[in-house]
């Protein structure tokens, strides 16, 4: 099992966190080379085991995960991923479009499936599609509560200590 | 007495010798009245009575009752003295009901006339009358008879005659039966001439020599020979292989019938047709050949419907193979345009003199557009077995063309085919699945350059035009226009070539599938295809979008 390799420690200035999941190990090496050049984050790892470890230890805007790898396919990785990271918005690599793989990428919740060989400049617009949409998503979820706690709190300050709890805890995603 | 005696030994010989020719049987009348005249003669001459002359009288009268006749007596006037047992049962009347009875107090009036004219020609004549006649009985039925008249003289005056009547009914039945069976027969007959004539099988009929004897309209319909020009030809002339025919027939007259699966036959105008042929010899009641009979169903149809299955199958593992590989070469290639992806952004901070990175610049440039045209090549291998994702977006169609055009760029560039964009500025964004319009748009374009290599023009050309059209049915839609100055299609081929499977391409180059996916794919987008071409001159293939899906 390949170890997992991290580009981005140092830099807090980083746009988006990306969590890599392809067996071909050439093909992750240099996409993430490619992606951090454009200031990503970027966690890459050849297996889906290996991606889920990552994944409880580490919170992702992406995952960008092939379809087709031993032991644990795209889709479970997928799953499995969503169950950990509500948020996390997901693109699936494939080989080719195949209808079955499509259909089941519709049942899932995926941003976007991308065929490959893909340009490199489909998958940054993939990454950046992803990012924004994870940010309504949280954006909206966010104000939906606010919503709730301005409806049912009683006192001006428990509106503040509320909002302020929320916060805190969407910031952190 | 002795000589009367012996007279009367004599006759009653006669008698017996005459009886035992009755008892087998005969029916002519004439053996009976010698009897009876016997039996007269027998009871004048007896005075004195002997056991032998009482028992031979007995059997007669025995006889006389019972024989398979009916026998009656009539005195000169013509009225029933006598009638045997066989006839009063045939008539359904006692004895006591006849006797001294004419036939005007027994039968309907014209039947009475009818018998009374013939017993009058006979009292009168003195010959003997045969008639044949019909009585309706008391019981409903009708009795068919063959009467004989006999008068009775004595002493050279007649004094009455004898009835010897014959059942006919059933010969009579038979007889309607049999003329029933023949009117059937020859309905059958004409039935079953109907059911060969119309066959649409090929049905001919030979000689014992192969010589046609005549054709049916089936024949007449598959071979385009008429019945006369048929008969001049023998069955071996109708095989492209006549020798096959030949022993066909030789086999048929060992075995009595032959077969053959596939049997190329010879229409009039040199076409082939195949045929699956049975042969059958007609035989005369003394085991002579006389017919050969033929019957051939047409399979052309048949075979290439077979052919284009096995076509089929063989292009689905095809198919399904070419997807394998190209899915396992899609990875690497994936690499290998990462890498140059690589190589080109690390080019940009590297040390190296002007000359070195404009070189390498145009070395990766290079890498990265070979590695999209074997993608492009693992893609259309993949469309082969991909189906629709269903999934559809809102795109501009030009974005759509200008894409095309560029995916095609090499191929255009090094046929030296000048492209033409006409696209309208006022186009709607359509709601398409893009990954199958894509495959239809590269498939026409594939067609259309492969249609100008063949014709190769002095400029070969591409026109790609996109436009607005109203239509009163179907509302507003793109109708995209590829047009080239190709080869051009057969108007005879123009009908079939969005048909599975039709090309008109050697084999080997053309699967016959392009178009009629094409064809599908439109269907399935909601839109339709339609195509204009002169040969020599180019092909247009007009593609109607809906803006909707």
């Amino acid at each position: 099992m390949a170890a997992a390799k991290d580009f981005a420690m140092s830099d807090n200035e980083r746009k988006l966190r990306v969590l890599l999941v392809d067996d071909e190990e050439d093909l992750v090496t240099f996409l993430a080379k490619r992606l951090f050049k454009r200031n990503y984050h970027v966690v890459t790892t050849t297996t889906g085991p290996e991606a889920l470890a990552i994944a409880t230890r580490e919170s992702f805007d992406v995952a960008i995960v092939d379809l087709k790898m031993p032991h644990m396919d795209g889709v479970e990785v997928i799953e499995k991923l969503s169950a950990l990271q509500p948020f996390l918005e997901s693109i699936m690599f494939t080989g080719h479009g195949n209808t079955e793989t499509a259909l089941e990428a519709g049942k899932l919740d995926v941003f976007k499936y991308l065929t490959k060989p893909c340009d490199f400049e489909a998958i940054v617009e993939a990454i950046e599609g992803a990012g924004l949409q994870r940010q309504n998503k949280l954006r909206k979820q966010f104000q939906e509560k606010l919503q709730d706690v301005m409806e049912h709190a009683s006192t001006p300050r428990d509106i503040l200590e509320a909002s302020n709890k929320l916060r805190e805890e969407y910031e952190q995603d | 007495m002795n000589r009367t005696d012996n007279k009367l030994k004599t006759r009653l010989m006669d008698l017996d010798a005459t009886l035992g020719k009755l008892s087998g049987i005969d029916q002519s009348g004439e053996l009976i009245l010698e009897a009876l005249e016997i039996s007269a003669n027998c009871q004048m001459m007896s005075d004195e009575t002997d056991s032998q002359l009482a028992d031979t009288r007995a059997r007669l009268e025995h006889f006389i009752e019972f024989a398979p006749l009916s026998i009656y007596i009539k005195d000169e006037k013509l009225n029933y003295q006598l009638m045997n047992n066989t006839g009063l049962e045939t008539l359904g009347k006692k004895e006591q009901d006849i006797v001294g009875k004419t036939d005007f107090d027994l039968f309907p009036a014209p039947v009475a006339r009818r018998i009374n004219k013939r017993e009058k020609h006979v009292l009168e004549t003195g010959r003997t009358v045969q008639f044949d006649g019909v009585l309706p009985l008391d019981n409903g039925d009708r009795y068919y008879f063959s009467a004989t008249l006999f008068p009775i003289d004595r002493d050279e005056k007649i004094i009455g005659l004898i009835g010897l009547v014959e059942d006919h009914t059933e010969l009579h039945t038979s007889e309607r039966a049999l003329s029933q069976q023949k009117e059937e027969l020859s309905e059958t007959r004409s039935f079953l001439r109907g059911v060969l004539e119309n066959s649409q099988d090929i049905i001919f009929l030979t000689k014992p020599t192969g010589k046609i004897i005549s054709i049916n309209n089936g024949a007449v319909a598959s071979l385009g020979y008429t019945n006369t020009e048929a008969t001049e030809k023998y069955a071996k002339d109708l095989a492209v292989d006549s020798q096959q025919m030949v022993e066909l027939f030789k086999e048929a007259f060992r075995s009595g019938h032959s077969n053959c699966f596939e049997i190329k036959l010879r229409r009039r105008d040199g076409s082939e047709v195949i045929g699956s042929l049975s042969l059958t010899t007609i035989t005369d009641q003394f085991g002579h050949i006389v017919e050969v009979a033929g019957i051939c169903r047409d399979i052309t149809n048949r075979l290439k419907l077979q052919e284009d299955l096995i076509q089929t199958e063989r292009l689905a593992a095809i198919g399904k193979m070419a997807a394998g590989v190209a899915h396992e070469i899609n990875n690497p290639l994936a690499i290998i345009e990462m890498i140059s992806g690589v190589i080109d952004e690390t080019l940009v901070d590297a040390e190296i003199d002007t000359e070195s990175r404009s070189e390498l610049r145009e070395a990766v440039d290079s890498l990265l557009l070979q590695t999209r045209r074997c993608a492009s090549i693992t893609h259309s291998l993949l469309g082969f077995s991909r189906k629709s994702t269903g999934a559809t977006i809102t795109v501009k169609v030009t974005d759509i063309l200008d894409e095309l055009i560029a995916l095609m760029r090499p191929e255009l560039r090094r046929m030296d085919v000048t492209i033409s964009k006409d696209f309208s500025s006022d186009l709607p964004l359509i709601e398409t699945d893009v990954t199958l319009l894509e495959q239809v748009l590269v498939n026409l374009v594939r067609n259309a350059l492969d249609a100008i290599e063949e014709n190769s023009p002095d400029s070969p050309y591409l026109g790609i035009t996109a436009e607005l059209c109203e239509d009163p049915d179907e509302g507003a839609r793109i109708a995209i226009t590829i047009r080239d100055n190709g080869i051009g299609i057969e108007e005879d081929d123009l009908k079939q070539i969005f048909d599975l499977f039709y090309t008109s391409k050697p084999p080997g180059k053309g699967t016959g599938l392009g178009l009629s996916i094409v064809h599908n794919i439109l269907n399935k987008l909601g839109g339709d295809i339609s195509v204009e071409s002169e040969v020599g001159v180019g092909t247009s293939f007009i593609l109607m979008l809906p803006i909707h899906s």
